[in-house]
């Protein structure tokens, strides 16, 4: 399997995996009860178009699909359409028309253009569908609309703009999805560092030196900080500046109190400094 | 991951959600005499909904409450509020919860305050001592509790199941520290930690109110609370065991995304009601690296340095649990302090009502972080500093040998490989004469955790679990001298510049297990 095709599948697996699988049998009281409700408000308003869209999405939930398809085109016939799109698009969706169900939700995005549930299921579709760059614009304006997101969330889509686009820009487009994340998010060495190794990647030394530096207070200027940052100038041959952070990494190693991940650190410290002495 | 393809939102109620969410407004900070209260604007006689202390840090605090008030008060001293006081106009955060964030605080220092117009004799706290330093009174006093939260647990028919258990735990716990804690009588916890699995069956809001705010409502309102996200915070599951029919299964959601949570009585995905609750740091201002996430994070009290994992959502997707992994090992590059004591839900070795040699796709993933943690994160553990680490989810206590290198099944374990040894070449048992030191004698390295399964704090149970994880320690105290106890009970950890000290005590307030670790 290709590289794209590994994370593809291995992001689809995951969601397959929620779904799959297993002989124990569960009580549901939740679903019985809210669908009484809901059966009882459409006995006493039987033009409630609502009622029937969240019947119909109940349905959805709990696999009903022919019951969930009936209610959609009732609701259809008792009101605006697009009120009828996301729910509609999230059924499609999960019966796998991810065409039919992109249809839907750009229905539904032409009257609610940040309705960011939406927009996250419509780049799932769009990726289902091969239709990358679309999926990916909508990851984005996801990103940016979404009242909670984290770090991992920046990380899932870089990875997808780096094993699935075009490479000629697809790094310029990883590091702007970083920055995205660091801007609502905070400065946190997940992303940084990430965007560390993506700029070096592509030789631009110098910023990879600053978006590291950036990380100096929030990691304290750890010893292991310091090796990091030796290491880039090391990358980019830069040997007597490396040399004295490996030297302030020994001396502050000298003081922090002494763990088996800081005596591997002293090694591989002394292991560059002979490296560095070679090139001298 | 992102989520993929469960946004089923109902768009009015979505809509209604989003309105009330971004509603922040910016602190502000007066200075006057108490007795103006008065003066003071939009208060309230009424005692708030719930009312609890975040980040207490050696400079600042949270006070956090749902309820009219639009201010809270501050002075130092122990009495009323008579001397000099700071009020701060709280901001309006998600949950309709208000916080007032007050900063310039004085290191290690008793302050009392009031909410609007609500103040009580047990609305007090102390700042925690300057970093690096073990507080005044010489111990670091730490109360924790796991998958306590059946106050709320009314499953499968509708009746509570383990009415008062809960309850009588905490009153173990009052009881050993008014009578029996050795170090200091009623002293006041320091910090107190959340194992996951905290408020049954599902997490909600309500739920959250019954088992965590009105049960233990003195020592929230007097202690910083740190939590940690357990499988049932995050709700009820979408399975599909048939293959032909949906149900929905408390405690088993395997998804990755907090936005995607969902209760049995509201199958609406949204976001975890856990996050909406917590205020907890992100940007590393309570000591610790930044985590840019409130799902995992770490911060510093006095000689002490806690990390709280994500062992329910992080952990579920690779790039994820990577990020944190990555993390991990910063934060605890950084860190300096005596002592390091981890905490996420998922124990990595368990024989109680969880089995940690469940195959991964066993019981439809849901313990598929159990191995997943073991695997990865305890290599960091062990190579990072850690000393403790506390999990849930097993509803009994199982306390670890002092453990290296064990990452595999319960079958492949070897005393003399993966853990310190006695005189005799036996496992130590980490109390009495055998009690373990940081610097472990036998590798002189550093290189040692101690794994605590403590899930007992609202009920017990074992299923098929037998208490037989042959990494933990066989309890004096068990009748059966089980590698574990099934009891009702909380672990009290005691930290001082030279010895960390953990308990576990029952509901009766009596000492059912120890170990020591000195350095
Ligand atoms: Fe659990």
């Amino acid at each position: 399997m290709s590289q794209p095709n590994i994370i593809r599948a291995r992001i689809s697996l995951a969601v397959i995996s929620l779904l799959c699988c297993a002989g124990h049998a569960f009580s549901h009281p939740g679903d019985e009860h809210k669908l009484e409700q809901l059966n009882a408000v459409i006995t006493q308003q039987p033009s409630l178009q609502s009622a029937y869209i969240q019947r119909a999405a109940l349905y959805t939930r709990t696999g009903n699909y022919p019951l969930a398809e009936k209610d959609f085109e009732a609701a259809q016939t008792l009101g605006d359409l697009y009120l009828v799109s996301h729910e509609l698009g999230a059924y499609y969706f999960k019966i796998k028309k991810y065409v039919a169900a992109v249809n839907q939700f750009t229905n539904y995005l032409e009257h609610y253009p940040n309705h960011y549930p939406t927009l996250e299921y419509r780049a799932e579709a769009y990726r289902e569908i091969g239709k990358t760059q679309k999926s990916l614009e909508d990851f984005s304006h996801f990103l940016e609309t979404s009242p909670y997101t984290n770090p991992g969330h920046y990380l899932t889509v870089a990875q997808i703009i780096l094993s699935e686009t075009d490479q000629g820009n697809s790094i310029d487009d990883a590091i702007s999805i970083i920055d995205l994340g660091i801007s609502r998010s905070g400065n946190s060495p997940q992303l940084q560092s990430f965007a560390v190794q993506l700029e070096i990647s592509r030789e631009f030394f110098d910023a990879a030196l600053t978006r590291h530096e950036s990380l100096r207070d929030i990691t304290s200027a750890s010893p292991r900080w310091h090796v990091e940052m030796a290491e880039i100038l090391v990358t980019s041959k830069q040997w007597g500046k490396a040399r004295d952070q490996l030297n302030q990494s020994a001396v502050k190693l000298a003081d922090y109190k002494k763990t088996p991940a800081r005596e591997k650190l002293l090694i591989h410290i002394e292991k560059l400094q002979r490296h560095i002495s070679d090139k001298l | 991951m992102l989520m993929i393809g469960k946004r089923l939102i109902a768009t009015m109620v979505f809509l209604s959600i989003i309105g009330c969410t971004l509603t922040a407004q910016q602190n502000s900070i007066t200075t006057f005499g108490a007795n103006t209260s008065g003066t003071t604007p939009n208060t309230s006689p009424q005692k708030p909904e719930r009312l609890f202390l975040q980040q207490i840090s050696d400079v600042s605090v949270i006070i956090k409450w749902r309820g009219e008030a639009m201010q809270a008060c501050l002075a130092t001293g122990a009495g009323p509020l008579t001397e000099k006081t700071t009020c701060v106009t709280a901001k309006e955060t998600t949950g309709r919860h208000k916080e007032a964030l007050f900063e310039q605080l004085t290191a290690d220092t008793a302050y009392v305050y009031s909410v609007g117009e609500y103040s009580a004799p047990s609305l007090r706290f102390r700042t925690a001592p300057p970093t690096g330093s073990p507080p005044k009174d010489g111990n670091v006093h730490v109360w924790i509790i796991g998958d306590s939260g059946t106050a709320t647990e009314q499953y499968p028919l509708g009746n509570y199941t383990h009415p008062g258990e809960a309850k009588m735990v905490l009153d173990g716990f009052l009881k050993y520290n008014a009578e029996s804690n050795p170090l200091l009588k009623n002293e006041a916890v320091d910090v107190f930690l959340l194992l996951g699995d905290n408020a049954y069956i599902d997490g909600t809001d309500k739920e959250w109110q019954g088992a965590v705010f009105d049960l233990y409502t003195e020592i929230l309102t007097q202690s910083a609370v740190w939590p940690t996200i357990g499988n049932h915070e995050m709700g009820s599951g979408e399975l599909n065991p048939t293959g032909t029919r949906i149900v929905h299964y408390p405690g088993a959601s395997l998804t990755a995304n907090p936005n995607n949570y969902m209760s049995r009585e509201n199958l609406t995905p949204r976001r975890i009601p856990y996050l909406d609750i917590f205020t907890l740091p992100t940007d590393g201002n309570v000591g610790g690296v930044a985590s840019g996430t409130e799902q995992y994070y770490s911060f510093d009290y006095g000689n002490v340095h806690f990390v709280s994992l994500d062992s329910q959502l992080s952990a579920r997707d690779k790039i994820q649990r990577d990020a944190m992994r990555g993390w991990l090992i910063a934060d605890l590059s950084s860190n300096q302090l005596d002592w390091t004591v981890v905490i996420f839900h998922h124990p990595p070795y368990t024989k109680g009502s969880h089995d940690s040699d469940e195959k991964p796709s066993s019981f439809l993933g849901i313990d598929t972080p159990i191995i997943d943690m073991r695997k990865e994160f305890t290599p960091v553990f062990e190579d990072y500093g850690v000393d403790l680490v506390y999990g849930g989810h097993s509803h009994s206590y199982e306390r670890s040998y002092y453990l290296n290198g064990h990452r595999g099944d319960a079958n492949s374990f070897d005393e003399k490989i993966h853990s310190e040894l006695n005189s005799d070449g036996k496992a130590a048992t980490g109390y009495g004469g055998e009690s373990y030191f940081q610097v472990s004698p036998g590798s002189q390295k550093d290189d040692k955790v101690v794994y605590t399964v403590a899930g007992s704090s609202g009920k017990v149970s074992l299923k098929k679990g037998k208490l037989d994880h042959p990494a933990h320690t066989v309890q004096q105290h068990d009748p059966e001298r089980r590698r574990g106890l099934a009891e009702l009970g909380s672990v009290v950890l005691d930290a001082s510049s030279t010895e960390l000290t953990a308990r576990f005590i029952n509901e009766k307030g009596e000492i059912r297990d120890t170990v020591v670790i000195r350095r």
